[in-house]
């Protein structure tokens, strides 16, 4: 288990070097000269010159990115140019609400998935599987930023159970009042996963049903509590286990979306501005970090397939 | 419960009754078996045969109430154990039965292990309560059944997962957990198809000794006449979903009644003797259960044929002693 580890994090090494060049390449495409876009339109030629010498554009775009590699390495993962920050703090401040919203939204997911799904798939065929179906099937289909516009609404207007917006962080107001401001959005971003994950329960849960080892257990006398959740449970778990690292990505990404619709100070808001405002190095070290998290994500999922499957042997 | 029904000594501790049974698809409904009778009694071993589809997993299965009946199979007729009409159990009722009284040994059953747990975990479902009172007289008692059924080193063997075992060692663990509780009946669905024939005798005798000693009833499913011959009293042949003839096996094999049963008992290849110019086979296929005709569901393939045989269907009649068969012209071949 170590030494696989061990291998898995040194291949995430051409991952990262190819990510970060696609993207150093792709973001310095973006037409419009940045020194220009930062400094304005009544900005003097000569400022603008001396600006993009400062920040090292008028280098070639190989130098830069070495640059940027070495900086890495010492520890320095570039400086925004609009906020007197470290890119830590920067990164670390705004990574806050989306990781909180993110998981949030998968536990949401998670927790109404697993037992909807089994109900889905005990109850096919008669109403109650009916409904959950469609109840699935709305979940795929409303976007986000339109739930959470209904939402909002319904709760925060109309009832008024939970602000409409904005952010504090626990620093701020503690756990459970900083959790308030995030029911509505996980709610939001978490509906579509769920309903994604409520089928594929439903499909693995009805296939483990039907299976040989499944007759075994009933011919062997098991109680129905013991065949489902030891026999059916652990089998139909497997497959889902092994999407959850998809569907956790597909929350960061989506978490964006539904930060600006709740207005949520998170890693979305920081790229919208920094793209909009040529802030490269912020996006060169979001994306930096995407991609360590999705490794990351991914190799969490090998070790739980790893542990919950014993057919499956890290090497 | 009515006298009848009950079970005395000496009466059949399995009594099937007129069972029909359809199942539901998506194509439409198949009449899967009809009229299906038989009696079981204790320390008999009855062997059913039948060629591939006629019905016999699923007339054993029933007796375990084993299929969907919620969505996919209706049940008509009287299945007696012990006196009591399971098809008319609670679910309760029925759990209490499943793996202690009656156990099973299913057609496929080296397929059939649950992949994700280990041996033990699955040979601990069924070890019987006595023995369940410490941790380690449990182990023993599982690693005893599983030397029982030949393998080695049991107590390794208990520590491995299904996919660590050979296909033939796993049948024998499926085995050894239909055994273990000591059923006084067991459901035998081709037993022993992925063993060799060393491990094929030792089963076999294992369950024979079973039967004799403990006086424990079986329906031996099998495609193997030259295994009935030896280990069954009696025989049952079946014939798309249908009972065509119950014997003794040496009647059965002597005097075949059944004009199916003859080309059954034709085509056991001959160990001895001068090697046939080609093996017997019975002409044309089986039909599905949606294609079934009016008059003897055999009649189509049937050398001996009458006009009448494709018009009026035969009930089972009695031939000689507790011979009978379903056929017209019974004793006229
Ligand atoms: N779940 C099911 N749904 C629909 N039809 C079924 C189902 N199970 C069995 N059947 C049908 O019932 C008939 C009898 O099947 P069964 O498995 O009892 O045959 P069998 O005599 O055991 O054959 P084999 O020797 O190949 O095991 C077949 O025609 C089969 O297609
Ligand atoms: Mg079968």
């Amino acid at each position: 288990m170590g030494r696989y580890l061990l291998r898995r994090i040194v291949s995430l090494a051409p991952t990262l070097v190819i990510v970060s060049l696609l993207i150093f390449t792709l973001i310095h495409l973006i037409p419009g000269d940045p020194a220009r876009v930062m400094l304005g339109d009544r900005a003097t030629e000569q400022d603008v010159e001396r600006l993009r010498e400062e920040l090292g554009f008028d280098r070639p775009l190989y130098i830069q990115y070495i640059n940027w590699v070495k900086g890495i390495f010492r520890g320095d993962f570039g400086r925004s140019v609009f906020i007197r920050e470290s890119m830590v703090d920067i990164i670390g401040s705004h990574m806050a609400p989306t990781i909180v919203l993110t998981f949030y939204a998968l536990l949401i997911a998670v927790a109404a998935a697993i037992p909807l799904g089994i109900i889905a798939a005990g109850r096919h065929n008669e109403a109650a599987g009916n409904l959950i179906e469609i109840f699935a099937m709305a979940g795929v289909s409303i976007p986000s930023f339109l739930l959470g516009l209904l939402m909002i609404i319904v709760f925060a207007v109309k009832l008024r159970w939970f602000p409409a917006a904005g952010y504090k962080t626990i620093d701020e107001v503690g756990f459970w009042p900083h959790l308030r401001y995030m029911h509505m959005p996980a709610a939001a971003l978490g509906c579509m996963q769920a309903g994604f994950l409520i089928r594929m329960t439903r499909a693995s849960v009805l296939e483990v049903l039907s299976s040989d080892y499944i007759r075994l257990v009933h011919a062997k006398g098991l109680d129905d509590f013991r065949i489902i959740f030891k026999h059916v449970l652990r089998n139909a778990l497997i497959p889902i286990v092994t999407t959850l690292g998809q569907s956790l990505m597909l929350l960061l990404s989506g978490a964006a979306v539904v930060e600006s619709v709740f207005n949520i100070p998170g890693i979305g808001q920081l790229i919208i501005h920094a793209v909009a405002r040529r802030d490269y190095e912020i996006i060169q070290a979001v994306v930096l970090l995407a991609t360590i998290i999705n490794v990351a994500v991914g190799l969490t999922v090998d070790v739980l397939y790893a542990i919950i499957d014993p057919r499956v042997r890290l090497e | 419960m009515t006298a009848e029904n009950s079970a005395g000594p000496g009466g059949p501790m399995l009594d099937i009754r007129g069972l029909s049974i359809r199942f539901k698809t998506d194509y439409g409904v198949l009449d899967v078996l009809d009229g299906v009778s038989m009696r079981v009694f204790p320390g008999e071993m009855t062997a059913l045969v039948g060629e591939s589809g006629c019905g016999k997993s699923v007339t054993i299965q029933s007796v375990m109430r084993l299929h969907d009946e919620k969505r996919q199979v209706v049940y008509d007729g009287e299945i007696f154990f012990k006196g009591r009409d399971v098809l008319k159990l609670t679910r309760s009722e029925m759990r209490a039965i499943r793996g202690g009284e009656i156990a099973m040994i299913f057609q496929d059953s080296f397929s059939s292990l649950d992949p994700i747990f280990r041996i033990e975990d699955q040979l601990l479902e069924c070890v019987p309560e006595d023995a369940k009172r410490t941790q380690s007289g449990a182990r023993d008692y599982a690693a005893s059944m599983l030397e029982r059924v030949g393998i080695n080193e049991p107590y390794l063997r208990l520590r491995q997962y299904p996919f660590e075992m050979s296909g033939g060692m796993r049948q024998r663990v499926a085995i050894a957990m239909a055994l273990s509780r000591g059923p006084s009946l067991l459901l035998a669905d081709e037993p022993t198809t992925a063993l060799d024939v060393t491990i094929q005798a030792q089963v076999m005798e294992l369950i024979r000794e079973l039967n004799r000693d403990l006086g424990m009833g079986v329906i031996l499913v099998t495609h193997d006449l030259a295994v009935v011959s030896e280990t069954c009293e009696r025989a049952l042949v079946m014939y798309l979903g249908q009972i065509v003839e119950e014997a003794s096996v040496g009647d059965m094999l002597d005097r075949p009644a059944h004009p199916y049963t003859l080309g059954l008992v034709r085509s056991i290849p001959q160990l001895e003797g001068p090697k046939p110019e080609r093996l017997y086979a019975i002409e044309g296929m089986v039909p599905l259960p949606g294609q079934i005709t009016r008059g003897c569901r055999f009649a189509p393939r049937c050398r001996y044929a009458l006009p009448r045989c494709c018009e009026e269907t035969p009930e089972l009649r009695p031939v000689q002693g507790s011979q009978s068969a379903r056929c017209w012209r019974i004793g006229e071949f």
